[in-house]
């Protein structure tokens, strides 16, 4: 389907707002898409898209700017005319099997449920949880734990988001598909579950149409655990939240109502303006961080007031990036999900445990 | 076109005014600038985004020095070629968003650059309303005036001319006047009348102030599927002789399923600040002979009036190519008569097209679709609709404005007068040269 150059879009984009030029909004880089000019504006059109998705939501036709943009963004890559960046977290993804450039080591709480036995679920934390943000893997294994989940934890390869977004090639992702298959094979499990919804929808959706996907289902944490966490009897939070949509998980996976579940069992929910389906970005979509961060500074304060408006204490998010990245926005205290509900669940034990002593 | 070194001054010149971000002469930049939803495109040389008054008129000034054509735009979403830019500067009005409501005094003050779909939902909140709406939601203040565009309601309500109270300018000798009284009655030459359809040819206009009306208590409206577009005349012209409804549109059988309804559609739209419970019991009455009547009050109301916006788009789904609207108004019993002879000549030239009419005001839309370089084949073919239009003694651009598309069919005296005032205002042409056959 062709753009006819409408205009629902522009408005809608969080680079369009907070650039304020046609270049750097959805119909600007339709514009742009059947060429190649040799300046910044051209590259900066084409790399600051969120792939968030919005833009596709508001187009009456539901054109997916975001995969024509990751599309062209293939083809400035083998022109060389990509970020420097772009290419540096390729050969990361390749060399050190994550995307932050240099050899880690694995936590020795990921290290201990290593799949060297039969498991029903295969927990896969993605790399930020595994090596930025460790107690957010730790909270769901800690999770996982208490409902006693029969579990392996993989994570030996990154699941290639990051370098399939700004364009890279199928291969980058393909060690990781070939592991999990090895590990579910070995492991008997019926379900990969991850917490971060950029592997998330790589696993689910880009492993489909790349290498025809994994033997078994393919869950967000959030899916798997909302006809479960009843079991945990959790305590509410007196603190008000409110749930910042991953781009990935929303409008990328349609999952909205099972961490709004989940949320809803541990304290009291109000929403954004734009939520659900309508949710903005919050500013590290699509790789735009690695090159672009002024503009994706903007887009997460823009975020982080939006939930200040709300009244809410706290912003509860259910991806390790927007987590982070939100955060770091200093202006609203964040958590994400299962850390939430981990806390939750340590309070509950606690009050148990200090019942049972005055008994 | 200027010489390069010439060139290079005078963006140098326009960047000390405006700042470097806010200028930008990327190829790239130029090129996602020099289009709108026409089939037609030009050549943007920069883009400048003026914050203020005094930097358009500091602008406007280098200017005339230098003779650069210059463009202003709000959102490009025109489809008459008005805004787009030949070998000139395009002035992006975006940051003029700012707008403040009235709403004890029912009025408006908007910049150029706001964004109507926002300015109305404002105005909703505040249970006021600016009755004239453009066809298309994403439309900027500045090139709703500057068109002059109306879409429905126009036979109640007329078209924005008639709220347009007065108008901040910047002329092209980069002079800043304000214009119209600003309130509701004027004595004398009411010269910001002038700039209402001058697309942009006689200045800038930066500001806009509008009468508002309270808004309707009681909305419905009413869709009669009717067996052809005769029938659907028929059953208008006997509607408006009994009543005044806020509008009514016709749907034929392509543009209904674009909005999942089905076959061709009478939808009137009703409106009263008591209720309208009579008048739809009238039209259920008259309209029952003519096919399935159903009423449609509160959300579902709005819902297909929110996605009639977007219809050519939503056609797409339908047809291949690149959709371009036509906006002939036409004595309302000569419509099914000269839809057919359009309807001729589309077929005869293999046109796929669908048809969507507002049968209140008489204004027809053939919705026609083309392959994207075909601009030369659409221009043959609207010389054919355009003489039929005539030939009924009916007007070739009832809504839409007139931009490259429409200049050569332009009446001979009007523009005659319009060449004089344009030399008078703007000797040097800078302002949006080329169009309107100036």
């Amino acid at each position: 389907m062709e753009c006819v150059r409408c205009g629902i879009c522009v408005e809608g984009c969080p680079v369009f707002m907070v650039t304020k030029w046609e270049t750097f909004s959805p119909r600007g880089r339709m514009i742009l898409l059947e060429k190649i000019f040799d300046d910044d504006s051209f590259k900066k059109s084409i790399f600051t898209c969120l792939t968030c998705g919005r833009c596709s939501i508001l187009c009456p036709i539901g054109i997916e700017v975001y995969d024509r943009m990751e599309k062209k963004r293939k083809k400035l890559r083998k022109l060389n005319l990509a970020p420097p960046r772009y290419y540096f977290i390729s050969n990361s993804i390749r060399k050190f099997k994550n995307p932050f450039g240099k050899e880690f080591k694995k936590p020795d709480f990921i290290l201990k449920y290593s799949p060297t036995k039969k498991a029903d679920v295969i927990y896969y934390p993605g790399c930020t949880s595994v090596y930025r943000e460790i107690t957010l893997s730790k909270s769901v294994i800690d999770v996982l734990e208490r409902l006693k989940i029969d579990f392996v934890v993989e994570h030996e390869y990154c699941c290639g988001s990051t370098a399939l977004r700004t364009g890279d090639d199928a291969e980058v992702a393909e060690p990781n598909f070939k592991k999990l298959q090895y590990v579910i094979e070995k492991t008997g499990a019926k379900t990969v579950i991850t917490s971060c919804p950029g592997c998330y929808k790589t696993i689910k959706s880009s492993y489909d149409k790349l290498f025809g996907g994994l033997s078994c289902d393919v869950m967000h944490v959030s899916q798997f655990l909302v006809d479960k966490i009843d079991e945990l009897k959790l305590k509410k939070t007196d603190k008000i939240v409110t749930y910042h949509d991953p781009c990935h998980l929303g409008r990328g996976m349609n999952v909205y109502h099972e961490p709004r579940a989940l949320i809803n069992k541990i304290a009291d929910l109000v929403e954004m303006k734009n939520t659900m389906k309508n949710s903005l970005c919050c500013g590290g979509g699509g790789g735009i961080r690695i090159a672009y961060k002024e503009i994706s500074n903007e887009i997460r304060r823009k975020r982080a007031k939006e939930a200040l408006k709300t009244g809410a204490d706290m912003l509860v998010t259910s991806c390790p990036y927007c987590y982070l990245n939100l955060k770091r926005a200093n202006m609203i205290e964040v958590k994400d999900l299962f850390q939430l509900i981990s806390e939750m669940m340590s309070e509950a034990i606690r009050d148990n445990n200090h019942i049972k002593i005055k008994e | 076109m200027v010489r390069f070194d010439t060139f290079k001054t005078i963006i140098h010149e326009i960047s000390a005014i405006v700042g470097e971000e806010d200028l930008s002469i990327h190829d790239s930049v130029c090129h996602t600038y020099s289009f709108d939803t026409s089939l037609y495109s030009g050549k943007a040389i920069g883009v400048a985004r003026p914050e203020s008054v005094e930097e358009i008129c500091d602008i406007l000034k280098i200017a005339n020095k230098y003779r650069i054509p210059i463009i202003p735009r709000g959102f490009g979403t025109g489809n008459r070629g008005g805004a787009i830019p030949y070998n000139a500067l395009v002035l992006d009005m975006l940051k003029f968003n700012s707008f403040s409501i009235d709403s004890k005094n029912l009025k408006l003050e908007a910049g150029a650059g706001a964004l109507f779909s926002n300015i109305r939902k404002s105005l909703n909140s505040k249970n006021v309303f600016l009755p004239p709406e453009p066809d298309f939601d994403v439309c900027s203040i500045g090139g709703f005036v500057a068109t002059a565009k109306s879409g429905r309601r126009t036979i109640k309500y007329g078209n924005i001319k008639d709220y347009v109270l007065g108008l901040d300018v910047v002329l092209p000798n980069g002079k800043f006047v304000e214009l119209g009284s600003k309130n509701f009655k004027h004595s004398g030459f009411d010269v910001k009348d002038l700039f209402v359809g001058s697309e942009g040819s006689l200045g800038v206009i930066t500001k806009a102030y509008f009468k508002i009306l309270p808004k309707p208590n009681d909305f419905a409206v009413i869709m009669v599927n009717v067996e052809n577009l005769k029938m659907g005349v028929e059953l208008s012209i006997e509607i408006l002789n009994e009543m005044l409804p806020t509008s009514i549109d016709y749907l034929d059988e392509f543009c209904s399923k674009a909005l999942n309804m089905k076959g061709k559609l009478i939808a009137i739209e009703l409106d009263s600040y008591t209720n309208v419970d009579r008048e739809v019991e009238k039209i259920e009455e008259l309209a029952k002979d003519y096919g399935n009547v159903e009423v449609h009050k509160g959300k579902k109301a709005e819902k297909f009036y929110v996605s009639l916006k977007s219809l050519n788009v939503r056609l797409k789904n339908f047809f291949k190519g690149f959709p371009v609207v036509e906006d002939f108004e036409l004595p309302i019993v000569t419509i099914p008569f000269v839809c057919e002879e359009i309807k001729e000549v589309l077929e005869k030239n293999e046109i796929k097209h669908a048809f969507y009419c507002h049968l209140d005001s008489g204004v027809i839309h053939p919705i026609m679709f083309f392959e994207k370089e075909s601009v030369r084949k659409y221009e043959m073919l609207l010389n054919d609709l355009c003489s039929i239009v005539k030939q009924h003694r009916g007007y070739i651009a009832g809504e839409y404005g007139i931009g490259i598309v429409k200049s050569k069919f332009l009446d001979i005296n009007s523009l005659e007068i319009m060449k004089h005032i344009k030399k008078l205002l703007d000797p040097n042409n800078i302002m949006n040269p080329g169009k309107m056959g100036l």
